[in-house]
């Protein structure tokens, strides 16, 4: 096989991929000389760990300077040159805002901001559009990808079904047929004419093995014929570029801040947690701007998961207690249940590398009651005019347990990121509502 | 015979199998090459990722065979989450 790169195949300022298991280096020529493929998600040479992007810092330093990002318009791909890409496939678009929150701030004694990735800046209102748009960029630039599998319950599929549609790409999303009807339509309204839902009377994790098994054996069909990958599932096949479009979340809020409060001031950023995923990546965003000497301010980052489903909250409870964080694991839960349902993750795939971020920056995990959590659900939309999912109401139910058992104090500034858009739950907020016995309210706050 | 090929899985042993030679017995059963890449398995479960290799259709057959056993096998991709 040759194992020339074509353009596409070497991202411009990456150097390779690093298993962030065991360390072991490849760069994309190695891949493609020992694999016939660029597209490796897993450390084959060593463990079978995840693979990560590594980038050249010193060649990205020389452009992104800190005048060439100030006249830089604020948009998605503004710090294109710290993204795994050569040319942009996927269409630019604003950056979501940061708003100061009208009440809730000031009736906490904290400057409190709202991240609103809930926005319609985000094409399907959702976080995911971030990693899914990373991993469609990649997948347009290789470009013999003929059809795109995603498994998701929610945002992941929608923002899939989205990018496939108006990429033209046929997309197959693999649901359990139990999936609420909400959910099903608001993935409907995406698809394209050649996409279709695959509905399985299987679990979500069975889905997603699925859909990665399928991927699989086409491509691997497709390898022995000396033929490249022909599909691609956007948060597996193609992960480590899927993982560095959450860099942009941690790094717009950076940017954003910045020009709201002083340099000295300490901003302390909230996360739910799901897979842990994209705190980290905003982590590792917000990092890449103080190595450019682009973002001074000191950060902390908090992940916050309900007590019913807390994996890295036990876990965090370990180092706080003295554990050395090498010998912390996170035990996944085999049962969990929590109206925040898209943070419904019983083994998260980042957590380990989420504990290491909350030591690196002093902040930590917090778990939150299932009731404050619908009540900082409800308390967003009446006082804020906000309508997130339930891991809204997650976020703020954190910051209110962190500023109460003291790990924030009164004045601190801190950011609620609002990750996805409450109008595609509509229907299990008013289940939850009534399990409360607080249909009446909630009636009146949100209409129907 | 079809070209042989490596595939990666994710088996997670329950308690009641640890003791079993379920992965001796593919091997034999299949003649098949396999190799443990990493594993957590003690007296109450584990799991363990496994590379093997062989025709595709024998892989089919063999992952078929291990989840008959009742241990759970996902291609070890499925667990980049």
């Amino acid at each position: 096989m040759d194992a020339k790169l074509t353009t596409a195949e070497k991202p411009k300022f990456a150097i390779g991929l690093r298993c962030l298991n065991c360390g072991e280096k490849y760069s994309f020529e190695q891949l493609k000389e020992e694999r016939g493929t660029t597209v490796v998600n897993l450390c084959y040479n060593g463990c079978l760990g995840p693979l990560e992007i590594e980038f050249d810092y010193e060649a990205i330093a020389k452009i992104l300077t800190p005048q060439e990002v100030a006249v830089r318009p604020e948009t998605f791909w503004r710090l294109r040159e710290l993204q795994p890409v050569n040319e942009i496939k996927i269409i630019d678009r604003p950056y979501t805002p940061l708003v100061r929150s009208r009440k809730i701030g000031k009736e906490l004694g904290i400057e409190l901001f709202f991240k609103l990735d809930l926005a319609k800046a985000n094409p399907t209102r959702s976080f995911k559009d971030r990693p899914a748009t990373l991993a469609f960029n990649r997948a347009l630039e290789l470009g013999h990808f003929e059809k795109v599998f995603v498994a998701s319950t929610g945002n992941l599929a929608i923002a899939t079904a989205y990018l496939a549609r108006t990429n033209d790409l046929p997309c197959r999303v693999y649901i359990p047929r139990s999936l609420g009807e909400c959910k099903k339509n608001a993935i409907r309204e995406q698809l394209g004419e050649d996409s279709e839902i695959l509905e399985l009377d299987a679990n979500f994790d069975e889905c997603l093995v699925r859909s990665v098994s399928d991927c699989q054996k086409i491509n691997e069909a497709a390898r022995l014929s000396g033929q490249p990958e022909r599909c691609f599932v956007p948060n597996n096949t193609l992960r480590p570029f899927y993982k560095e479009g959450s860099k942009t979340s941690g790094s717009e809020i950076a940017l954003q801040i910045a020009k709201e409060i002083e340099l000295d001031r300490e901003i302390n950023i909230f996360y739910p947690i799901g897979t842990a995923a994209l705190l980290c990546g905003a982590n590792k965003g917000i990092n890449d701007l103080k190595k450019l000497k682009l973002f001074e301010n000191p950060h902390r980052i908090f992940g916050v998961q309900p007590d019913t489903c807390s994996p890295v909250v036990t876990a965090w409870e370990e180092v706080k207690k003295g554990k050395k964080l090498e010998e912390v694991e996170i035990r996944p839960l085999k049962k969990f249940e929590t109206i925040a349902k898209s943070i419904a993750i019983g083994n998260p795939g980042s957590g380990k590398e989420a504990l290491a971020v909350f030591a690196e920056c002093r902040g930590g995990a917090i778990g939150v009651r299932e009731e404050d959590i619908f009540d900082a659900e409800l308390e967003l939309i009446r006082e804020e005019n906000l309508f997130p999912q339930f891991v809204g109401g997650t976020v703020l139910a954190g910051i209110q347990k962190a500023l109460a058992t003291g790990e924030i104090e009164k004045g601190a500034v801190v950011v609620a990121n609002l990750t996805g858009f409450g109008e595609r739950i509509r229907d299990d907020i008013f289940a939850v509502a009534e399990k409360y016995g607080r249909e009446a309210e909630t009636k009146k706050l949100l209409g129907g | 015979m079809a070209e042989p090929i490596s595939r990666e899985f994710r088996l997670e042993f329950p308690k009641n199998l640890v003791k079993e030679p379920v992965i001796s017995d593919v091997i034999k059963k299949f003649n098949l090459t396999a190799n443990i890449r990493r594993a957590d398995v003690n007296a109450d479960g584990g799991w363990l990722i496994l590379s093997i290799e062989g025709a595709p259709v024998v892989l089919d057959e063999a992952e078929k065979y291990i989840s008959a056993r009742g241990v759970k096998i996902s291609p070890a991709e499925a667990d980049l989450n």
